[in-house]
């Protein structure tokens, strides 16, 4: 008897754990809805911020690397130096470094992305650990000839492997880094202007089509209509239909006639620039009174 | 990653819905600039009409002052054939559209007449067609040809701006001329645009207040034949005229109810002028308005439950409507001292009436029934009579030029005026008809 209310006690307990995780849930799910709607029409706006923050971030990307580069070299040399005066009891030491210098790979690749950041240190670390494995190996059968000798190649072969691994990978990810530096360098100031010329061209053709508009003499305020427009590379237009009419066909015909009558309309000169506006675009006629 | 794809569906959807917009907010303010070619006759073109046809929906156009049609001296091609005409050689004139026709003769004043109306800016799809009108009017007769023109103008109008012509309507007006030194009084109706006058009556005293029945068949009118105001009716084919009131003192102000059954007019019988509804089958009057003051001119709203007047029983002259369902009277004017002779326009929005000015100058004035907002249409001198188009875009108004009354025509937002063609004599007291079907 006194089994059911304690069932029901945990009952209830997971129950609300649950309720108050489906809210959570479904709260996060609504926020998420919420942010991120607006966001997507923004894109063109923010397109350009975010590509300089890149832009920045790999320039700081490149310096760290760079600074990295020449850290490790001179650690290289130091290790070398300190391997050739005390190779013996510098092991402790040696090893020390190596992780200092992983330390410093690894906040050099931070502003890397951190997934195959991630990989790499996870792969690493299991290559060591085989390697680790693959050396601890020969130190059990040796152990009869030199018992000294086996720690040595222990700890040399994994540290050499490393060693090469580490700067193989470094020149690659610094090639690719610089690559892709100048790339998205090249791409950004194409971008920022591409979009400075379709925003001036957005002008130019709204200059030309406010030309050739002719109202009509009547109140047409309050009145507005939008007009699909397919244009061919050449700025001639050959499609102006009305998506949403205004009610009157006067003022509609009006804005498909300013359209067609503005051909040829004004492209930029730029391939990538010019597709913006023969892909399609749309006119939103919606006359301000004075 | 799998947690942002179903962004995906609603980013294309966006995408679709956000493509690259760019907003037109200024426009060059004007009339559509027309080419409407003179009809094709060939060689055989006897009737006068006949060549006419082009120049009538011309002038029909250019009228509303919607159109701004090229004179013909600017056209490639005068009177190009139906059919043969090449959008691309009239793309240099600027005209948006382009209206051709032919009038065939087919003998005995019998002519088959075609017309085009070609839309010149226009999508380049295969599918479609620049023709926005196509027709043919087979076995007319010579006299027709004029209303064909107004038909044909009716039909230009409506397919390019959506709103109903009103070239085929007809207006009456009356004419105050001199015979051997002494006035003369004619109750006229011609076309919209002027032409085609009849006269329906003649008389030695005033002749006033033409008001149209509603299918456009007769005219309600105040004649002063007998030395005192009486409503007569006249039909407008046959010319028979018939007195509908003769009571003590004045009889004025008719007008027709939407239904065509009553007639409201103005009654001074017992004293101050009243509003009275007269059945025009039984005879039978009712009394609207009381009191001491002055009612009159009285006119119908378009559904024929309420009507307009001018009282000055504030003290004032003001518009008043009266609901005919429990008598209820309610006063529309407030702005200025005088409001008069008002008007609901077809879609009952408004009220178009006389207006007094600072300077003791009647303009004819717009109301808005809703916002209470006052528009002055005109600033002549003396305006009178306004008479709305049945489509509800004209004014027609008795003016005075030089000391002469002419006709007027003004659009109901102002913006265009213009003169009708004046003749011999004062014209005054115009009345537009309703749609004659």
């Amino acid at each position: 008897m006194k089994v059911y209310p304690k069932i029901d006690k945990s009952l209830l307990k997971s129950l609300c754990v649950h309720i108050v995780c489906f809210m959570i849930l479904g709260m996060s799910l609504r926020f998420s809805e919420v942010i991120h709607v607006p966001q997507v029409p923004m894109q063109v706006m923010q397109a350009v911020m975010i590509d300089n923050t890149k832009a920045n971030a790999e320039a700081a990307r490149l310096a760290a690397l760079e600074k990295a580069k020449v850290e490790k070299e001179r650690a290289k040399q130091r290790a070398a130096e300190q391997k050739a005066v005390e190779a013996q009891q510098k092991a402790l030491k040696q090893k020390a470094i190596q992780e200092q210098l992983l330390q410093e790979q690894k906040n050099a690749q931070i502003a890397m992305q951190k997934a195959q950041k991630e990989a790499d240190a996870k792969k690493k670390a299991a290559e060591k650990q085989k390697k680790v494995i693959e050396a601890k190996k020969p130190v059990v059968e040796p152990k009869k000839k030199v018992p000294e000798e086996p720690k040595k190649v222990a700890e040399k072969t994994p540290k050499k492997i490393t060693e090469q691994q580490k700067l193989a990978r470094q020149k690659a990810l610094q090639q690719e880094a610089e690559h892709a530096l100048q790339e998205q360098l090249l791409s950004d100031q194409q971008q920022a202007q591409m979009l400075a010329e379709i925003e001036q061209y957005h002008q130019l053709i709204i200059a030309r089509i406010q030309q050739h508009w002719r109202r009509d003499l009547y109140q047409t305020t309050g009145l507005s209509c939008l007009v699909k427009v397919r244009v061919l590379a050449t700025g001639e237009v050959i499609e102006a239909t009305i998506v949403k009419s205004s009610g009157n066909i006067a003022f509609d015909r009006s804005a498909t006639s300013a359209v067609m009558r503005a051909t040829p309309l004004p492209l930029p000169e730029d391939e990538r620039a010019k597709n913006e506006f023969v892909r399609g675009f749309n006119f939103l006629f919606k006359p301000e009174d004075v | 990653m799998k947690r942002w794809l179903w962004l995906l569906p609603l980013w294309c959807c966006l995408n679709v819905v956000c493509a690259l917009t760019l907003e037109i907010t200024q426009g060059v303010v004007g009339a559509a600039p027309i080419a409407v070619a003179d009809f094709y006759t060939g060689s055989n073109s006897d009737v006068d009409d006949a060549s006419k046809v082009g120049e009538i929906i011309r002038n029909n156009l250019r009228n509303t002052g919607r159109f701004a049609p090229l004179g013909i001296g600017e056209l490639p091609n005068r009177a190009p054939r139906v059919g043969s005409v090449d959008v691309l050689d009239w793309l240099q004139l600027g005209v948006e559209d382009i209206v051709v026709g032919q009038v065939e003769s087919i003998g005995h004043d019998r002519y088959n007449v075609s017309f085009e109306l070609l839309e010149v800016y226009q999508s380049k799809s295969v599918d479609k067609s620049n023709i926005l009108l196509h027709q043919t009017f087979r076995n007319v007769s010579g006299e027709r040809l004029r209303a064909l023109a107004h038909h044909i103008s009716d039909l230009i109008f409506e397919r390019l701006t959506g709103i109903r012509g009103a070239f085929s309507t007809r207006i009456a007006y009356v004419v105050r001329a001199e015979k051997r030194g002494h006035p003369e009084y004619h109750l006229d109706i011609a076309d919209a645009d002027g032409y085609n006058a009849k006269t329906l009556f003649v008389s030695p005293e005033p002749v006033m207040s033409p008001a149209w029945s509603k299918d456009g068949k007769r005219l309600a009118f105040v004649s002063f034949e007998n030395f005192r105001a009486e409503v007569y009716i006249v039909d407008t084919v046959t010319g028979h005229r018939k007195r509908v009131s003769h009571s003590k003192g004045i009889n004025g102000a008719p007008a027709w109810s939407p239904d065509g059954r009553q007639l409201a007019l103005v009654l001074s019988k017992d004293g101050s002028p009243h509003l009275y509804l007269l059945d025009l089958e039984s005879q039978r009057l009712q009394q609207l308005t009381n009191g001491y003051t002055i009612n009159t001119e009285p006119s119908w709203a378009p559904d024929g439950r309420s009507l307009l007047f001018t009282s000055n029983r504030s003290g004032k002259v003001q518009i008043y409507r009266l609901w005919l369902a429990d008598n209820r009277i309610e006063r529309m004017t407030y702005q200025g001292d005088y409001n008069a002779r008002a008007s609901f326009t077809p879609d009952a929005k408004n009220i178009v009436m006389i207006y007094r000015g600072n300077q003791n100058v009647f303009h004819i004035a717009k109301l808005n029934i809703a916002t209470k907002a006052v528009t002055v249409l005109t600033n002549a001198y003396l305006d009178e009579s306004p008479s709305i188009a049945p489509n509800g875009t004209m004014v027609l108004y008795g003016t005075q030029v030089a000391g002469k009354r002419i006709l007027g025509a003004v659009s109901l937002d102002g913006r265009v005026k213009l003169r009708l063609p004046s003749r011999e004599g004062s014209v005054q007291e115009p009345a537009w008809s309703p749609y004659l079907s």
